[in-house]
């Protein structure tokens, strides 16, 4: 029997309501971790919210003081030193009797540098004594032994200079810090070209250095009209950028257009060339990629000279070419060290080996599926005969083996080097013989998606041959749907898309639609010329004359 | 103004115009009207498309003289402003006209030749959709098209031509109507519907082709061209077939494919032929349709081109298919008057209008000139 206080009631046992709310946890505080923040607000019903980044107002640049431990506890929270522990901070006296402290990040700045060539000589006994007035500017020419030095007095470039492994000096009674470049962080050596090695042609490449990358391409153009701005991208983050041209030669409109929009960038998702380029370009739904990517100084510098403007982010071993066409994203680096006839047949091939890439699965099923009268009887027999005993119909089949050869692609390009090659092996003969044996694919169909997939590592640009993929596919499919109709109506489309494409300014089809007095770079490989001349398709200055 | 004009050179100029005129020339005029009496076409399609460049000329030097950079200037200033207007609602119509004509001549074509069994709206929608994209991606994008696919035109049409070579005999041309020329004369303005409104409409586009001098170098050498290839085209098809057998052949150039090219090498490469001229047909359909949203937003002051665009695309789309399902006898007989007498009307008041406007100019000289 129940008591009194065991019976259901009020104060006893819980009413439905509150098992009820107990189960769903209603009227909970919740103490999980959320990811999904609301503080600015909730998001609209409709559309997206805006970014939070964005939000965030510009900062007023603030200057520092001249107080040394108001400089000091400014730094020290805004670097949030009491947890940050590998900000290094250094008090000295400088000169024996002035008060001074130095700030670096500990890896990034070289310790031996910073240790010999400013503490050792800031320690000094007398060294300021003659210092008059400005006493920052006075210790970077006469105490401190480094190379790059200079004052700086705006808080936040000094933050940037400090981030970036350069060396802080604050000194008691200067309104200004004194920051000397002492960067010495890891990085890797020059190598081998890993996407674009050439047989002929200098086997360097591009590094994640940005400094290693500018002298790289300096090496090879010894002009004194290549500019190279340094700019900060990716708002707050400030990774740096590298904006290289002709000063005089390049196009200034074209200059301008793409510093115009690189200030526009404001996102600290910056990390990387590719991110860079998507936030840059015009079309960011197109297919085809509006910048050339390469990873070889000796061709960057080519482009340079004919008058292209190049972008290079710290941090990115690939060099941004701006503007590309098709055609320059058709050539390889090798077409100019290869004689003219030869790099003309093997630029040809590659134009082949990319319309069969794009065009040959489409084709193949307009004329299996619709237009049958087109083959000769025995190619027809020859199809039907393989197909026997496939299940799918050849739609599905070749859309299921572009799938494939994409998935084989995908894997072998994603594991190290000797598995990576095994997985295209494994996945080239030994799947395609066990699909053809298990009915799931016929050899014809096989045959075509293996050329396909030649063809398409003809094209020499990763981005192109993934765009190619797209073409490929979107036509298949149109085939599979309305035959040769199909494929003329989305080919038209697409070529429609090529012709109104512009890569900063620059129409995707020039110097062939629109027309240009340069043909070059086209299909068939110009000859090498006497005189330098930049290229007129991009207006440039040496085109005019 | 979002007209989507952009600038465009000579050579995209003379390549969207050649294949309107060529395309035009080849398969919208009507075979078994033209072969009645006996065979002129060689003659007559070429003249309907020389008519339309004297047309052309007449309009360019009316412009140059009286400084107006667009043919609806030049109306207004020849007819005044009502009357400009309603000419230009002519020539909006015209050019609908024509590429409701071609539109629907390959539809019907592709529907009876290759996709027998699919319905005509299928055909017609890809068809339909694809001359809308590419109107809708403006005059540069239908320029630079027409750069890429007519040299691919032009060898094909090369290709058909040289292929039944050895089938060519010159008795086939006969016989000829007793008064050949007068025949051939009046199949000419009859046919000038086709080569009027594209050549006419190049007038408009002053500042997207680099000024007049650019519109009539680029009329010229396309009409040249094109009167030329279909001479030719129409002169090898006529010492092919006779003018009896022309009469019962749907599309004389397509017939001339499918007879010559069978068990030959290229076995039946005709319908690979028909799609590369149903690209030309598409791109030329686009910068009809173009050129009368365009001239559209010009006369109403609209300021995007693509809504009209679309709006035109989908009355085409409309009418071919309400045409193809046998609807309204009544539209056909108007489309079968305007077909008989459309150019003639169109040519009559363009040509008074750009007489009118040279007078005009010439009497406005001499006061000038007087006044001085």
């Amino acid at each position: 029997m129940l008591k009194k206080e065991d019976s259901p009631g009020k104060d006893g046992w819980k009413t439905v309501f509150e098992q009820i709310s107990e189960i769903f946890g209603f009227g909970k505080n919740s103490e999980a971790f959320e990811l999904l923040e609301t503080e600015s607000g909730m998001p609209p019903p409709l559309g997206r919210a805006k970014d939070g980044h964005r939000e965030r107002k510009k900062e007023a640049e603030r200057s520092i003081g001249a107080s040394i431990t108001e400089n000091e506890a400014m730094m020290r929270r805004l670097f949030r030193a009491d947890i940050n522990k590998d900000l290094i901070f250094r008090s000295f006296l400088l000169s024996g009797n002035i008060p001074a402290f130095l700030v670096y990040v500990n890896g990034m700045a070289d310790a031996k540098q910073v240790s010999d060539f400013i503490l050792r000589d800031g320690m000094v006994k007398g060294c300021m004594d003659d210092a008059k007035g400005d006493i920052a500017s006075f210790a970077v020419k006469r105490v401190f032994t480094v190379g790059e030095a200079v004052t700086e007095k705006r808080e936040n470039r000094i933050r940037q200079a400090i981030l970036d492994g350069k060396t802080a000096v604050f000194i008691d009674g200067a309104d200004s810090a004194v920051l000397m470049d002492t960067r010495g962080y890891e990085k890797r050596t020059v190598g081998e070209p890993q996407a674009e090695k050439v047989v002929l042609g200098p086997q360097e490449a591009f590094v994640e250095n940005l400094r290693t990358n500018i002298t790289l391409l300096r090496r090879i153009l010894r002009m004194e009209d290549l500019v190279c701005e340094m700019r900060s991208a990716g708002g707050e983050n400030g990774i740096n950028a590298a904006l290289l041209y002709r000063e005089g030669i390049t196009n200034i409109t074209l200059v301008e257009e793409i510093k115009r929009r690189l200030a526009r960038i404001n996102t600290l998702s910056v990390i990387g060339t590719g991110i860079m380029q998507q936030l840059i370009e015009e079309h960011s739904l197109s297919p085809f990629p509006q910048f050339l990517q390469t990873e070889r100084p000796d061709r960057a510098a080519s482009l340079l000279m004919e008058g292209h403007v190049i972008l290079l982010l710290d941090g990115s071993p690939y060099a941004s070419v701006m503007p590309a066409t098709v055609f320059t994203l058709m050539t390889s680096a090798e077409d100019a060290y290869m004689r003219r006839p030869q790099a003309t047949v093997i630029r040809i091939v590659r134009c082949i080996g990319a319309v069969i890439s794009i065009l040959l699965p489409a084709l193949f099923l307009s004329l299996a599926l619709f237009h049958q009268g087109l083959l000769s009887t025995e190619v027809l027999t020859t199809v039907i005969a393989s197909r026997k005993m496939v299940f799918a119909p050849i739609g599905a089949e070749m859309v299921f083996l572009l799938l494939v050869f994409q998935l084989i692609r995908e894997a072998g390009m994603r594991v190290p080097g000797n598995i990576g090659q095994a997985i295209g092996i494994i996945g080239g003969l030994i799947l395609g013989q066990a699909a053809v044996a298990a009915n799931l694919a016929s050899s014809v169909v096989l045959i075509v998606v293996a050329l396909t997939g030649l063809g398409n590592f003809c094209i020499p640009d990763y981005e192109t041959q993934l765009a190619a993929s797209f073409f490929r596919l979107s036509l298949a499919l149109a085939a599979w749907a309305g035959g040769l109709l199909g494929v003329a109506c989305l080919g038209t489309v697409f070529t429609a898309w090529l012709t109104v494409l512009k890569s900063f300014g620059l129409p995707f089809l020039a110097p062939f639609a629109p027309k240009t007095r340069s043909k070059r770079p086209m299909i068939l490989r110009g000859r090498i010329r006497m005189h330098a001349g930049a290229e007129d398709m991009l207006n440039t200055k040496e085109g005019d004359a | 103004m979002k007209l989507s004009e952009g600038r465009i050179g000579n050579a995209e100029g003379i390549g969207f115009l050649g294949i309107a005129l060529t395309v035009n020339g080849l398969f919208v005029l009507d075979i078994a009207e033209d072969y009645r009496l006996g065979n002129t076409a060689y003659l007559a399609f070429p003249a309907a498309i020389l008519l339309g460049l004297a047309v052309f000329l007449l309009l360019w030097g009316a412009m140059r003289l009286s400084g107006k950079q667009s043919l609806p200037a030049l109306l207004d200033h020849a007819l005044g402003k009502t009357a400009g207007s309603l000419v230009l609602a002519l020539l909006i119509g015209l050019l609908l006209f024509d590429a409701y004509c071609l539109l629907s001549r390959f539809v019907t074509m592709v529907h009876t030749l290759v996709y027998g069994n699919d319905t005509v709206f299928t055909i017609l929608v890809w068809i339909t959709g694809t001359a809308a994209c590419i109107a809708f991606l403006g005059f540069e994008c239908i320029g630079r098209l027409a750069k890429c696919f007519a040299p691919v035109l032009l060898l094909l049409l090369l290709c058909e031509l040289a292929i039944p070579i050895e089938s060519y005999e010159a008795y086939r041309l006969f016989p000829l109507p007793e008064d050949a020329f007068s025949h051939a004369a009046a199949d000419a303005v009859r046919g000038s519907f086709a080569a009027l409104p594209p050549l006419v409409l190049l007038l408009c586009f002053g500042n997207g082709l680099q000024g007049l001098a650019s519109i009539r170098r680029i009329g010229v050498i396309a009409a040249l061209s094109a009167a030329a290839l279909t001479c030719a085209a129409q002169l090898c098809i006529g010492m092919v077939f006779g003018a009896d057998e022309l009469q019962k052949t749907f599309i004389p150039l397509y017939e001339l494919n499918i007879k010559m090219v069978a068990e030959s090498y290229f076995f039946r490469l005709d319908k690979v032929a028909l799609f590369l001229w149903l690209i030309g047909a598409v791109i030329t359909a686009a910068y009809e349709t173009y050129g009368a949203a365009n001239l559209f937003c010009r006369r109403f002051s609209r300021y995007d081109a693509r809504p009209p665009v679309i709006a035109f695309f989908a009355l085409l789309l409309c009418s071919i298919a309400a045409e193809h399902a046998g609807c309204y006898a009544l539209l056909t007989d108007l489309f079968d008057f305007v077909h008989r007498f459309g150019a003639a009307v169109l040519l009559s008041v363009l040509a008074s209008a750009a007489a009118v406007s040279l007078l005009r100019s010439a009497w406005k000289r001499r006061k000038l000139h007087e006044a001085q």
